[in-house]
């Protein structure tokens, strides 16, 4: 016996194992041939689970290895059927799917064993040579000849060096040899009648070896710790068959061997084989481990594939399937190379009409001739995107709103592949927009002509006075040219006299008492200020009326060149009557503020709505001054009253819609909301500082460059009178 | 004569000469007014400020004070409140474009005025103002 494993293979060729292996396809034969070629086997090669089975219903072999897959018999089946003809027969199944039921169902009833596909070579050989050395270990070597009870064969037992005995059913011992009895140091006469259950060290293996031979099995190797004579133990292997005569145990032939020091080399050996085996079961379970791991990788990537292949499907039926925009693709020169259901409905066009023509003819004639298309185009390529709104012209001619975003498409390289175009038609939504423009427009119109209707009894009373003055100075110059005319009779009377020769002496004497009489001299010089007063009232009615028509007029929606100066004057004249009564108006207006291109009217409601506030921000009597000033990028008005100032927790409402601190009837809390509006459309800024009791100012920021030069809006933050 | 021309105005008791006093902020009404009653039998005295019109009464007898509603220093009703309070036998006349704004006042008070409305006619204030000097004339005895 060997000490190490390699020495253990060596018994190998004293037997050639025989090795069937049947797969129906050819490639694997040659292959399993070729690693085999070195190994001690006898190879038969099937190339059908028939063909295999017909094979061995003639020549039993050791090991069958078989493919699952064949075409008229599963391979599991094949070893299954070999199991049941030949069980100590090794089976081992050639698998591609480790995972399938079917050989995991293989695997607990018969199989010995499992090849993934693709194999280790290195494996493949140990593994078979592992299994056929186990099997090995149970399969017992061919017994000696039955020994002949003849004089010489008599002597030859009795002197034989190998203990032999003979037991009878009862477990008794019949006869022992020298050997035998040297070998446990028994008297012969102590060792015969005695039972093996007292002569084991362990009576159930006494029993075990009974029983195995009462069952007619020849127990070889059997290994068991017998009692000496001197009371110590010894390892002993003990081969034994018993002798039937008619059915009838007649008695059991032992030999026994000590096994005291192979014992100990067994165990060692034992051992290292253990080992081995360990490091490859562990080593056919990593490849078994790296097999499974790259049939999951294929699988997953496969899966993977599906999944892209369907996710990229699912893609394309998306933006096919969109209608609300046009989703296409535009090669690098502008090409269109792909279309989709919300192209064809928002421009008309079939896929089979506009693919591989330019996108220029979604172009108007104005934006074409401008080279709007190729300008996009290239602002895409050097930002990646551009968006912009723009009239798109439908394949029927007809144009609609649309929005329009670019993306320029590049690969991992970074070049150039396309563009991908997403058009919205935003014709509702332009002329909702506008609707919204429009009621926005309507209700600002609105709040102005509500507040000048407020205004109207104080307008009325400013055009009231200069009609009553003016009307009065009529009557009181006609009573002047009446008395004028009389005086002037007299003055002609006196004239005609002289011219006559008479004596104009009476008439002018009359002349000179009726002068004094009607006060003529200061007549004359009345005159002359009834008719400046006269001039000064028509004026200011015409001013009036004026700022009223510039008031009531709607916005043609326009911007035009603006005198702030003059729009804060023309609010003014419209409020005056608010304010004359209560509050002394300071003035300090910049001469030379340039204009500003705003809405006039617009401003002017917005100026009016503030010093309307002003006059009812003043109780009694107070102060109101008002500035313009450019500062920064703004042409700026400030409207400041010495009023009773704005309640800290009503600033942040103050511009909202529909809020008021006052009584019901005197307003309708849109003006500043208005205000907010319009200065909003203006890009402006509208800013509120208040300190309760001592008034509040407003701060109007229009843009210098108008709105469309103007940043952002801004909301209106809260400043504190300093 | 003047009497003889103005034959439809009331005639006036001569030997009572009167001083009337006409109040209103707007410069050119109150010049205006002043033509209106320059050539009338009494005297006129004109002022923008009603708290001068109230000095002056204080020193000087008025027949009757006329004054404009809306004035930035005193609202109309309150400076003929005033001068009923000085001087209760002076007429009170109150001129005024918007009489729905008297409406603010209380009764008691306006029960005081004599309400005409801007604009005037010449010959109906004159009317007017000869009426209120002989009314009071009568009430002096």
């Amino acid at each position: 016996m060997g000490t190490n494993a390699l020495k253990t293979t060596g018994r190998r060729p004293i037997r050639s194992h025989k090795v069937l292996i049947a797969d129906d396809q050819p490639e694997i034969l040659t292959s399993l041939r070729r690693i085999l070629r070195e190994e001690p086997y006898d190879l038969i090669t099937c190339d059908s689970a028939s063909k295999a089975l017909e094979w061995l219903a003639e020549n039993p072999v050791d090991m069958v290895i078989a493919d699952e897959r064949m075409p008229e018999m599963r391979g599991s089946d094949l070893l299954e059927k070999v199991r049941d003809a030949w069980p100590q027969t090794i089976r081992v199944i050639l698998t591609g799917y480790p995972g399938s039921s079917t050989v995991a169902h293989g695997l607990t009833h018969g199989i010995d064993w499992l090849i993934s596909k693709p194999w280790n070579d290195d494996a493949l050989r140990l593994t078979i040579r592992q299994m056929l050395d186990d099997r090995d270990q149970k399969r017992p070597a061919p017994g000696p000849e039955p020994v002949k009870t003849e004089p010489e064969a008599a002597d030859f037992c009795e002197q034989a060096a190998v203990p032999l005995s003979s037991i009878g059913v009862d477990g008794r011992v019949l006869w022992a040899n020298r050997a035998e009895l040297d070998f446990l140091g028994y008297p012969k006469h102590e060792y015969v009648g005695k039972s093996i259950v007292d002569i084991h060290a362990d009576p159930r293996t006494a029993q075990e070896l009974l029983r195995r031979l009462a069952d007619g099995e020849t127990v070889r190797q059997f290994e068991a710790r017998l009692r000496r004579h001197d009371g110590t133990f010894v390892d002993a292997l003990i081969d034994a068959n018993v002798r039937w005569e008619d059915r009838k145990f007649v008695r059991a032939r032992c030999i026994t061997r000590d096994n005291t020091s192979q014992k100990s080399t067994e165990a060692r050996l034992r051992r290292d084989r253990d080992e081995l085996e360990t490091s490859i079961r562990e080593r056919n379970r990593d490849l078994q481990g790296a097999n499974d791991e790259l049939h999951r990788e294929t699988a997953e990537r496969q899966r993977a594939e599906d999944t892209q292949r369907l996710s990229e499907m699912r893609f394309r039926l998306l933006v096919e399937g969109v209608k609300d925009y046009a989703i296409y693709m535009l090669s690098p020169d502008g090409i269109i190379v792909s279309w989709n259901i919300g192209s064809e409905r928002i421009k008309g066009y079939t896929a089979e009409e506009i693919l591989g023509r330019p996108q220029t003819m979604f172009y108007t004639e104005e934006d074409r001739s401008a080279k709007k298309p190729e300008r996009l185009l290239e602002s895409a390529k050097a930002h990646g995107r551009i968006e912009e709104e723009g009239w798109s012209v439908r394949k029927d001619g007809s144009r609609f709103w649309s929005h329009v975003v670019v993306t320029a498409l590049r690969d991992p390289a970074g070049r150039l592949i396309g563009f991908a175009k997403i058009t919205q038609d935003l014709t509702e939504r332009r002329r909702a927009d506008e609707e919204k423009a429009r009621l926005s427009a309507q209700m600002l119109q609105g709040q102005k002509l509500q507040a000048i209707g407020q205004l109207s009894a104080g307008i009325a009373h400013e055009i009231n006075n200069p009609v009553g003055y003016i009307l009065s100075n009529l009557n009181t110059m006609g009573e002047y040219c009446q008395d004028l005319r009389r005086l002037l009779k007299v003055a002609t009377a006196a004239a005609m006299a002289r011219e006559k020769g008479g004596d104009p002496t009476e008439a002018l004497t009359e002349y000179r008492r009726m002068a004094e009489d009607i006060h003529a001299d200061h007549l004359i010089a009345d005159l002359v200020d009834v008719v400046g007063d006269c001039k000064l009232g028509g004026e200011k009615i015409r001013d009036i009326v004026r700022s009223l028509r510039e008031f009531s007029h709607v916005d043609e929606g326009a911007l035009r060149p603006t005198d702030l100066n003059k729009c804060l004057e023309d609010a003014l004249r419209i409020c005056w009557n608010e304010l004359k009564y209560k509050a002394e108006v300071h003035k300090d207006y910049q001469a030379d503020l340039p204009q500003v291109p705003a809405y006039p009217q617009r401003l002017g409601q917005v100026f009016m709505n503030l010093l309307v506030n002003a006059g009812q921000a003043i109780e009694k009597r107070g102060e109101v001054f008002l500035s313009t000033r450019v500062e920064g990028d703004y042409a700026v008005v400030r409207v400041r009253d010495t009023g009773r100032g704005i309640a800290p927790e009503h600033l942040s409402k103050l511009f909202e819609p529909f809020f008021t601190t006052k009584e019901v009837g005197t307003g309708t809390g849109l003006g500043l909301h208005v205000a907010y509006k319009i200065v909003n459309a203006h890009r402006g800024k509208i800013e509120i500082a208040s300190v309760l009791g001592q008034g509040t100012e407003f701060t109007v920021r229009i843009p210098l460059g108008g709105p469309r030069v103007a940043a952002a809006t801004e909301h209106p933050t809260d400043r504190r009178l300093s | 004569m003047i009497a003889a021309q103005k034959s439809e105005a009331p005639v006036l008791n001569l030997y009572h000469w009167h001083t009337v006093i006409v109040v209103d902020d707007d410069r050119q009404v109150l010049a205006a007014l002043r033509r209106v009653l320059d050539r009338e039998p009494y005297d006129v005295v004109t002022t923008d400020r009603p708290g001068l019109a109230l000095d002056w009464m204080a020193r000087k007898s008025i027949s009757l004070a006329i004054s404009d509603q809306l004035m930035p220093e005193m609202d109309g009703d309150r400076f003929l409140e005033e001068v009923w309070k000085h001087s209760p036998t002076t007429g009170r006349l109150l001129l005024t474009g918007h009489p729905e704004r008297l409406n603010a006042i209380p009764a008691s008070r306006r029960s005081l005025l004599k309400v005409m409305l801007k604009p005037w006619e010449d010959g109906d204030l004159r009317k007017t103002i000869r009426t209120l000097l002989r009314e009071r004339e009568g009430s002096q005895g």
